[in-house]
């Protein structure tokens, strides 16, 4: 046990020295090779971003914060919206056949036509927000659970059916525990986006948070401050990711895609 | 026939969800200016985020105007996906802050939003180029790659091209400007929009030198558009009138003794939220003095309506393509009265 | 064909139900909304007709970079979760760091890629193949490597080798998860190419459009580029659906 976690780290700090060494090999390529005038914006040195981002630590975290738990609470609100859909759709199929096509709509409709009748309708800028983030995380996961629940052997229902299981033990029983892969798959997908989300919201008025940060720093040039905080976001990403892959061994032990690795290839 | 019940059911429980949802939405729509220890309540919604362009409101608000005048002001700043316009009418900000000539497309359109205040009297837009595109003259622009904000923000531009005899489809190419100025340091165009009071000064920061620019005023090429101005909505202002003519005074104030001292006002707005450098700040509220009173200009009438520059940028908007009618310049669309009434 | 045909039915006449509501004021009435601010559906179709061919051209813009994207995004996806699945210590990095690359706000990925690329559609491609990787290579991981129990044995038995594994096993055993990534993919990919024209620089695209008809408060305008949007996304969902139904009749979820 202890040695597959040693190795795994291993393996991470490998990659984090791969990434981090391509990254200033491109970032010297572009400098002092092509020189492009423009190389300090467009990629600069990782090194550069993170001594950045240390000096303004305390801020970028404390803005990463006030967003990471906006999307916390979004992908909470996105993700059970999502959960509730797929259940119903999966049970009847005339409400799969009508909403299938409308969450499809709901995605194109861009916040910036949305926003203004949220607040309209709610009035109040903070579950405005959370209903917006929510409303960006809960179409994976809808689609992937709804997916999980159809996935459901024929034969298995049947069998359930003809001990004379009633519909809520099949779901318990059956059809929950098979789908609960693919819904975490679903999840792990819509934290990341509960993220971006939660940093659009940012955006909408809001004087705190990573998204508000990342557009002052773009639109007064200061790149520097800007990667900085676009790093912040995609660490914030990985973490959600890895809470919900956490979550993930935590509820569902015996699901092995994501905890076991290679067994059969070694 | 059993999907049919489930399909029903299923759609009155959607049904009631809904209906608790505009229930509890309706119970907090009355948005009345509740008091809160003696103060009554007010928001103000910035066209964008905060900085010195906004900074007499910040200046009133730290020096404790509005809470003499018996108010409690929240501002809220503005963003990317937020338009005051729309805000106002939502009853989500009692006050906004917006361009006159965008102010005047929305009413235009039947939003009821009345014009009461303009802040900014003259226009803070410029055309920038390097120097070495050799870009001096609006004529020079033919067959060039000029970028604007859009959104609105095009038309002092087609005004400028058109006055000038150049037609904005054929005789050059227009495109859109991201919040950075990288497209014209990076050369991607040739001319870029710019405020007197932010991307000007960003692209001295970004080491620039005044020499290597060229800029184009609006106002001296005679097609300048008012900008910020303060307007309500039709609904609010029925009953707020007496509260709003308060929160005029006090910003009023506030913006005299923000042009006053630009520098104590930049340190202000910066330190309200640390938004992009002090040193910025300081050059903005420097520059935004300039348009709030310019020179010549009284400071005990900032604020003031002028409507001859009203005027122009209604019949601007209506040659240019912004406006598809005549604006209606009735007291119903732009009403001095408040400002008259603060003033006195 | 009776199947087929509800399938059609259910949706379009839901559609025009809630049109109704809409067109009358109930929708409006229930959320307190005054029609300037959403304008009903025959003044969003009348503006649509007089504007057919510039919003059909903006279309063709915004999806075909869409698409491009799109399909260079889940390639990408899925040869990551191709390489995680035949070196699963070495490869599931790659599938975090794509995760990560997830987590970049589409506001900031639109500006580097204006930095990177000058023209809109190769700044609109770039933006669209970042934000379709993740969905694909997760989707992929999971389907090249739930297996049924004893079959990847049952295959070392007969001396199969990883490759066999992989194309006789692995591949048909994650079509269906494919298809799931590619209906996320391309709500995502619509989307994301929407936002990115918001700060390209250029002039066309729904993006673009929708965001400066709604900034000047045309909302009829805005909401018809709207339906053309959502229909585009509409019509290309029910392709992949189609495309799926044929592709695996074999599984459970096609029954």
């Amino acid at each position: 046990m202890s040695v597959e976690r040693n190795d795994r780290i291993f393996v991470g700090i490998v990659w984090g020295i791969v990434i981090i060494g391509l990254w200033e090999v491109i970032a010297f390529l572009l400098q002092n090779v092509f020189q492009d005038p423009m190389a300090a914006t467009k990629l600069p040195y990782l090194h550069v971003i993170i001594a950045t981002f240390i000096q303004n630590a305390g801020a970028l975290l404390g803005a990463g914060l006030v967003t990471f738990s906006r999307a916390a609470a979004g992908f909470l609100v996105g993700g059970i919206i999502g959960i509730i859909l797929a259940v119903i759709m999966s049970l009847s199929k005339t409400v799969e056949r009508i909403g299938l096509p409308y969450l499809i709509i709901s995605q194109m409709i861009p916040i910036l036509a949305l926003a203004p009748i949220i607040f309209n309708i709610v009035k109040d800028m903070d579950s405005a927000r959370i209903i917006i983030a929510a409303y960006i995380t809960f179409f994976p996961v809808a689609i992937n659970m709804l997916s999980g629940l159809k996935a459901v052997e024929r034969d298995q229902k049947d069998l359930l059916y003809s001990v004379a299981a009633s519909q809520v033990e099949i779901y318990y029983k059956l059809m929950f525990p098979f789908s609960m892969p693919y819904l975490f798959t679903g999840l792990k997908i819509a934290a990341p986006l509960a993220i971006t989300a939660s940093i659009l919201v940012d955006m909408l008025g809001s004087s705190s948070g990573i998204g508000v940060k990342i557009l002052y720093a773009l639109y007064s040039n200061s790149s520097n401050i800007f990667w900085a905080a676009v790093l912040t976001s995609a660490l914030m990403g990985i973490s959600g990711y890895y809470l919900v892959v956490l979550g993930e061994k935590v509820l569902l032990p015996w699901n092995k895609t994501s905890s076991k690795k290679g067994g059969d290839n070694v | 026939m059993k999907s049919v019940k489930k399909l029903v059911s299923i759609v009155l429980i959607i049904g009631l969800v809904t209906m608790l949802g505009a229930g509890c939405s309706s119970g907090t729509t009355k948005k009345e200016s509740s008091s809160t220890g003696g103060l009554q309540k007010v928001t103000l919604q910035l066209k964008w985020l905060p900085q010195s362009q906004f900074m007499g409101y910040y200046v009133a608000k730290e020096k404790g105007y509005y809470e003499a005048e018996g108010i409690d002001l929240e501002i809220l700043p503005g963003g990317s996906d937020i338009i005051p316009e729309q805000q106002v009418s939502n009853g989500v900000a009692d006050i906004g802050v917006t361009w006159l000539s965008s102010l005047m497309k929305y009413q235009s359109q039947g939003w009821d939003l009345i014009d009461t205040a303009q802040i900014f009297q003259k226009s803070g837009m410029l055309l920038v180029s390097k120097a070495s595109t050799g870009i001096v003259t609006p004529a020079d622009l033919r067959g060039k790659k000029v970028s604007s904000w859009f959104g609105g923000n095009e038309y002092e531009i087609y005004a400028l091209l058109e006055a000038n005899g150049l037609n904005k489809d054929k005789d050059l190419t227009m495109v859109q400007q991201d919040y950075t100025m990288n497209q014209l340091i990076n050369n991607d165009v040739d001319a870029a929009s710019a405020m007197t009071y932010n991307e000007y000064g960003l692209l001295l920061e970004s080491g620039l030198k005044e020499s290597d620019l060229n800029k184009i005023d609006m106002n001296d090429a005679g097609v300048a558009m008012m900008e910020d101005c303060l307007f309500v909505s039709k609904d609010w202002i029925a009953d707020n009138e007496d509260l709003y003519v308060r929160f005029l005074r006090a910003s009023i104030k506030g913006w005299a003794d923000a042009c006053a001292d630009p520098t104590a006002a930049g340190k202000t707005v910066y330190n309200v939220d640390q938004s992009v450098s002090l040193d910025h700040q300081i050059y903005m509220a420097n520059e935004v003095k300039k348009l709030v009173e310019p020179a010549g200009f009284d400071a005990a009438k900032i604020g003031y309506i002028d409507m001859n520059a009203v005027q122009q940028t209604a019949d601007l908007s209506l040659k240019y393509g912004l406006l598809t009618q005549k604006a209606d310049l009735s007291t119903a669309t732009v009403n001095p009265k408040y400002w008259e009434e603060a003033t006195k | 064909m009776k199947e087929k045909m509800l399938n059609i039915i259910w949706p379009l006449g839901f559609g025009i139900a809630i049109l109704l509501l809409w067109q009358v004021g109930f929708l409006h009435m229930i959320f307190g909304l005054k029609p300037y601010q959403l304008p009903v559906p025959t003044a969003i179709a009348i503006t649509l007709s007089n504007n057919l061919g510039k919003a059909l051209t903006d279309c063709v813009v915004t999806i075909s970079g869409a698409l491009i994207g799109m399909a260079f995004g889940s390639l990408i996806g899925f040869m990551i979760a191709a390489i995680a699945t035949f070196f699963p210590k070495w490869g599931y990095g790659g599938m975090i760091v794509v995760s990560a690359f997830n987590a970049i706000p589409l506001v900031a990925l639109s500006s580097i890629m204006n930095l990177w690329f000058s023209t809109g559609m190769s700044q609109k491609i770039g933006v669209v193949t970042v934000v379709c990787m993740a969905a694909m290579s997760m989707n992929a991981y999971k389907g090249l490597n739930s297996l049924k129990p004893f079959s990847v044995d049952l295959m070392h038995t007969v001396a199969a080798s990883e490759w066999t594994i992989f194309t006789k096993l692995r591949l048909p055993n994650c079509l269906p998860n494919v298809f799931t990534a590619l209906k996320i993919n391309i709500a995502t990919a619509i989307m994301a190419a929407m936002i990115s024209e918001y700060f390209a620089s250029s002039t066309s695209g729904l993006g673009f459009a929708i965001k400066d008809s709604l900034r000047k408060g045309e909302m009829a305008m805005g909401w018809s580029y709207i339906v053309v949007a959502s229909l585009a996304g509409v019509i290309l969902y029910g392709i992949i659906i189609l495309v799926e139904r044929n592709a695996i009749k074999w599984h459970a979820s096609q029954k």
